[in-house]
């Protein structure tokens, strides 16, 4: 026994002669080997080459000794003394492995071909993970997303920390690409077809799994907590219990000729109809999914080529270039080190209000919540309380994590502002009104520290105009969310001329603890970039609605499928009609030149129960958060007679946006066309196919462009 | 002059009407038993047993339930305390459980005694429900003509009680949580209260809601279990929701139609007891037990208002404290204050927290604002989540802000009850 003992940790040593990305992990006086993955300076595990070229080295090395050793138990290697399993892991806590280096992407961008050669490598990998005589265990511990629950996929058996820190999923739609390292086949195979679909094609929308519902698709063997992940890991493989009794039917079941067709040709239909069939990664991947019947292979090969043929597309460029310019904006830093705000508190607990504090606690922020209105209270509570609920339900907290949660809120209603000392950043939300915000600040202010930082969340207001009521106009910045600011990942912020850089700085450390996407515009304007852009384009499209008689609901579709999220008259009853009315009007007010005139005394809200989604009824009818169908009764209470459908209305509306966004480039309201484009993409989803309104610039890649779309 | 000290304090755990099927003795001998177990030389010490009850003290023919008219009497014999000691039960409705240990401080400030023993109990699950007048003429009629066997008589009678015999019994929790001259129900006076100071639905839950949260927190922090001992097999206080939320709250109806006050609001009916040991401090120094807060009988006060507005009893008596004592609003760093409905709570505070209001009391500054006040009343919850046990309440206030006290020292804390029938009584401690 000590003999065998002394071989396996020598072994370790051997095997992992020069290597810097997988180590081992000691073990105890079993025959087993346990390789973690650590990369080195990172926050999260990335499938890099160097990654796989050292795991694939290992497993050589490891298929050299086994072929060498004999049966013999005399011999110098017995086979008995060989480690009977192999379990793949993570040394990085919450973090399996996040998935492949996108920028590793970025060459493959430009030259597809190269791509072939890397995927062989890749499923080769795979192949020798599959084939090895001795069953490989994936100990999955956190997030496991794309090459890496590819990686895990290729394993014998799957065994994942139960709990919401484990989170599964294959978000290579996302960008434009398919799982290209095994991940379309192997899946399938594992989880039956229509889970398969499911999966990836949810994608898309960066939809995780977590281990637990993973467990019941079949992928996941085994749920386990955190303390007995290696153990357990090690006694399935051991065992040999898989988790797939259920589903082994029904894969086969799936495979059916007949039965695979007809899945496929509904997984199609549904991705038209859902993502306005712009995205050809999501139809490529239905293909290759497709392929599952054939042997692994050949399956291999034909995933291969369809990854080098979204490579090619000009939404994969687009969409991995708004990856990069993501992660740009995220690890924006300001210019100057300052004291990391702790304590933050919320004025106003309205419908933004009340988001904003539920996203601060859920940052882990004791923060504090005033209304002048109990009942503004009341309902930010059941808000944030049946948010909370939901979380739990969904998995993604335990109920002691909700509750530690709930307990870092404190709110105040009523007159006084006392509760306000101390806190170190305030932002304000109450309703967009120059005189009550003036004085409510002011009277904020006589509680707060001098070092404190006020942060109002305005976009119509100029934040230099509210700042002329302040005793202290320095520490005034705008931080303008999106609603509902705990979903919305984009915050755009603005200083006045007046803003101390220590205010700013500190605005930007905020909204990055928030984990929010700062965009910061270098000039204040009414509307900053999204609304001034969007309600642009709104205005536009209104015009076409009342002057042209464009089909609204055509209009709509037809700007879906040019790259919009959601149309402009679907985003108007999501809005609110009042709301939106509003907004615009004050836009068109601010920027008269650039709103048709039609619209100055054109009204929107005529009845009170028309006023969208809210209603129930809008230009659609509403259902549970849906749009349902189209509301005809709109022309007649707008008295629109007579619509038509004109395709040739959808550029005049984008033209609009497009002005409107190189006006704001020109006046230096925001220097840079990549980030006008991200609040674009973030803030309305306004065609990320085509990377936001400007595109590509050259100076970021400049081939990038030149391939045409395939 | 002799100096009454609060030596130490128990109290079973609050529960909620039918968790367990006690009577109100069993509940108060638990808690004595307690106090002789901590200090082995009390039977000797022991000067008086007084009793805090309001519903209790009713004469039953099984005399296996041991409840008697006068219960802290009952209690003593039972938990073997000498028979020489004497006891006696006292009764100012909610206020009871502050006015036993009043009592006591008293008789040592006088010098009367150098040791006693409060007890605050209440047994709402036990409240019997009682026969009214015409119920027993009815009765006394049927017992005769059955004797003198009148049997159309018998018959009439059957008749006139629906071929039964009739019950209409008058349900003693029903009439003692109504007001006799304001002819009100309690929380019909809660839904008054909050119109007169304008407090909303959303005002009450909210203040509920954090009552509920800070007993919860208070549950889970092992803060009550120092005062607890474990009663029936029962730990813990279990009106205390975990986890409660405002949409819970909100989903509640009003009590009475268009009314604010809601379950979530008020008070709970709940079984409970309390004992506090009281003794002249230099004998328990002399006996080498612990001080956990001084008493001045001057301290105290009871002073009355219009029945209709009972819950603003405290105000009246907290300012006739203040005046009495020249103590002001800012030294109390603690304050309980039973929360028999979050109205009640809401309207003290409005006034106490008012400047014009204050001044018109002729009391002085005012606490501060709403917030500040929050952050020294009820630090633990209140009866919103513990439950109100209408006699053991005011020694549990006590117990509950003498210890607080010790734990955040702070050096004053008063403690104050509204008391139905339109009075309030309110007590300054002081921490050793």
């Amino acid at each position: 026994m000590i003999q065998s003992l002394r071989f396996v940790s020598s072994l370790g040593r051997w095997l992992m002669h020069g290597g810097n990305f997988w180590k081992e992990v000691p073990n105890g006086d079993d025959n087993t080997l346990t390789l973690a993955l650590d990369c080195p300076n990172e926050k999260q595990n990335v499938l890099s080459v160097a990654v796989l070229e050292e795991l694939s080295e290992i497993l050589d090395k490891l298929m050299l000794l086994y072929k060498n050793s004999s049966p013999n138990t005399k011999d110098r290697f017995p086979h008995d003394q060989f480690p009977k399993v192999l379990v793949l892991t993570s040394a990085k806590r919450g973090s399996f492995c996040a998935g492949a280096k996108i920028e590793e992407f970025l060459p493959l961008l430009e030259n597809p071909d190269a791509a072939g050669d890397l995927l062989d490598k890749g499923h080769q990998l795979i192949l020798k993970i599959r084939n090895a005589p001795f069953p490989i265990v994936a100990a999955i511990n956190g997030l496991c997303l794309g090459g890496g629950l590819e990686l895990a996929m290729a394993c014998k058996f799957r065994v994942a920390v139960g709990g919401p820190k484990t989170k599964i999923g294959l978000p290579e739609c996302a960008l434009g690409i398919i799982p290209g390292f095994g991940g379309t086949q192997i899946l399938p195979r594992l989880v039956g077809l229509m889970k398969a679909l499911e999966i990836i094609l949810k994608g898309a929308e960066r939809k995780m799994f977590s281990a637990e519902e993973m467990a019941k698709f079949g992928l996941v063997d085994k749920v386990v907590a955190e303390g007995d992940l290696i153990k357990e890991a090690k006694a399935l493989a051991l065992s040999g219990d898989r988790n797939s009794r259920n589903v082994s039917r029904s894969v086969v079941l799936q495979a059916l000729p007949a039965v695979r067709h007809f899945i496929l040709s509904q997984a199609r239909k549904r991705m038209i109809k859902e993502s306005r069939g712009i995205y050809p990664a999501l139809f490529h991947a239905i293909e290759s999914i497709g392929n599952f019947h054939l042997p692994l292979e050949d399956g291999l090969k034909r995933e291969k080529d369809l990854f080098s043929k979204c490579l090619r597309t000009r939404e994969a460029n687009n969409l991995i270039n708004i990856f990069l310019l993501d992660k740009e904006a995220r690890g924006c830093q300001p210019d100057r080190k300052v004291d990391l705000p702790k304590r933050p508190a919320v004025l106003g607990a309205g419908l933004m209000g009340s988001s904003i504090a539920y996203s601060l606690i859920c940052n882990g922020f004791q923060t504090h919540m005033h209304d002048s209105y109990a009942s503004s209270i009341t309902k930010a509570l059941i808000f944030i309380e049946s948010e909370l609920l939901r979380a739990v339900k969904k998995g993604a907290m335990t109920p002691e994590q909700a509750e530690r949660t709930r307990n870092l809120l404190t709110y105040s209603s009523g007159e006084s502002l006392s509760k306000f000392a101390g806190r170190d950043f305030v932002i304000e939300a109450i309703i967009e009104n120059l005189d009550l915000k003036q004085t409510e600040l002011r009277r904020l202010e006589r509680h707060l520290d001098d070092d404190a930082v006020i942060a109002t969340n305005t976009s119509s207001l100029l934040p230099s105009e509210i700042a002329k009521g302040l005793f202290n106009p320095r520490r005034l910045t705008a931080m303008h969310f999106f609603n509902p600011a705990h979903i919305m990942p984009l915050v755009e912020m603005v200083g006045h001329p007046e803003s101390s850089p220590e205010a700013m700085a500190k605005t930007l450390e905020m909204a990055k603890m928030m984990k929010k996407v700062p965009i910061i515009v270098d000039r204040e304007c009414q509307g900053l970039v999204v609304n001034r852009i969007l309600m642009r384009g709104f205005g536009w499209a209104l015009f076409e609605l009342i002057a042209n008689k464009v089909n609204p609901w055509h209009l709509d579709s037809a700007l879906e499928r040019y790259g919009f999220k959601m149309g402009p008259f679907k985003t108007m009853d999501l809005v609110g009609w009042d709301t939106g009315e509003k907004v615009l009007r004050e836009m068109a007010g601010q920027y008269p030149d650039n709103y048709p005139v039609r619209m100055r005394d054109f009204e929107l809200t005529v009845r009170k129960d028309t006023l969208g989604a809210k209603t129930g009824r809008g230009f659609y009818h509403w259902q549970k958060g849906k749009a349902v169908k189209a509301n005809k009764s709109v022309l007649e209470l707008l008295r629109v007679v007579g619509s038509h459908s004109d395709l040739s209305a959808v550029p005049r509306v984008v033209t609009a946006m497009e002005l409107e966004a190189y006006k704001i480039f020109d006046e230096g309201v925001c220097a840079s066309k990549d980030m006008i484009d991200l609040a674009m993409i973030y803030g309305a989803g306004i065609c990320p196919n085509r990377r936001g309104i400007f595109g590509i610039q050259k100076s970021v890649s400049a081939s990038a462009t030149a391939h045409t779309p395939s | 002059m002799g100096q009454p000290v609060l030596v130490d304090g128990v109290r079973t755990p609050f529960l909620k009407v039918g968790t367990v099927q006690k009577t109100a003795t069993d509940f108060g001998v638990a808690v004595v038993n307690e106090l002789q177990r901590r200090y082995p030389d009390l039977n000797r010490s022991v000067d008086c047993v007084v009793g805090g009850n309001i519903g209790n003290q009713v004469f039953y023919k099984d005399y296996s339930r041991k409840d008697a008219s006068n219960i802290a009497r009952v209690i003593a014999l039972q938990a073997g305390i000498p028979k020489e000691v004497p006891a006696w039960t006292v009764n100012n409705n909610c206020a009871s459980g502050l006015h036993a240990p009043r009592d006591v401080a008293l008789a040592i400030y006088a010098e009367e005694f150098d040791c006693g023993v409060a007890v605050g109990v209440e047994d709402m699950s036990d409240y019997p429900a009682i026969y009214p007048r015409e119920q027993r003429n009815l009765f006394a009629e049927f017992g005769r003509a059955l004797k003198k066997k009148e049997l159309f008589k018998i018959s009439k009678l059957y008749l006139k009680g629906n071929l039964f015999m009739p019950h209409k019994p008058i349900w003693a929790l029903e009439t003692g949580l109504t007001d006799p001259i304001a002819k009100l129900k309690m929380d019909q006076i809660s839904d008054g209260l909050a119109k007169e100071f304008g407090l909303s639905r959303d005002h009450l839950d909210q203040f509920g809601l954090e009552s509920q949260r800070r007993a919860s927190a208070a549950q889970r922090s092992g803060r009550f279990a120092k005062e607890i001992v474990e009663f029936d097999g029962q730990k813990h206080d279990n009106g205390v929701r975990h986890g409660q939320t405002m949409a819970q709250l909100a989903k509640l109806p009003p009590n009475y139609p268009g009314g604010v006050t809601t379950p979530g609001n008020s008070s709970q009916l709940t079984d409970g007891a309390v004992a506090l040991l009281i003794a002249d401090e230099a004998y328990a120094r002399a006996m080498g037990w612990p001080i956990l807060a001084r008493l001045y009988p001057k301290w105290w006060a009871a002073a009355g208002c219009e029945p209709e507005r009972m819950g603003v009893g405290p105000v009246a008596a907290i300012a006739k404290l203040i005046k009495k004592t020249g103590l002001k609003l800012s030294n109390f760093g603690l304050i309980e204050t039973n929360e028999a409905f979050a109205a009640v709570v809401l309207s003290q505070l409005a006034i106490l927290t008012s400047k014009e209001k204050c001044a018109e009391l002729g009391i002085g500054e005012p606490m501060g604002d709403f917030n500040e006040a929050m952050d020294k009343v009820n630090v633990n919850g209140g009866a919103i989540a513990l439950g109100h046990p209408l006699g053991a309440s005011g020694a549990r206030l006590l117990l509950t802000l003498a210890l607080e006290m010790k734990l955040r020292n702070v050096r004053l804390g008063l403690a104050t009850l509204c008391v139905g029938g339109g009075q309030g009584e309110a007590m300054v401690i002081e921490r050793v």
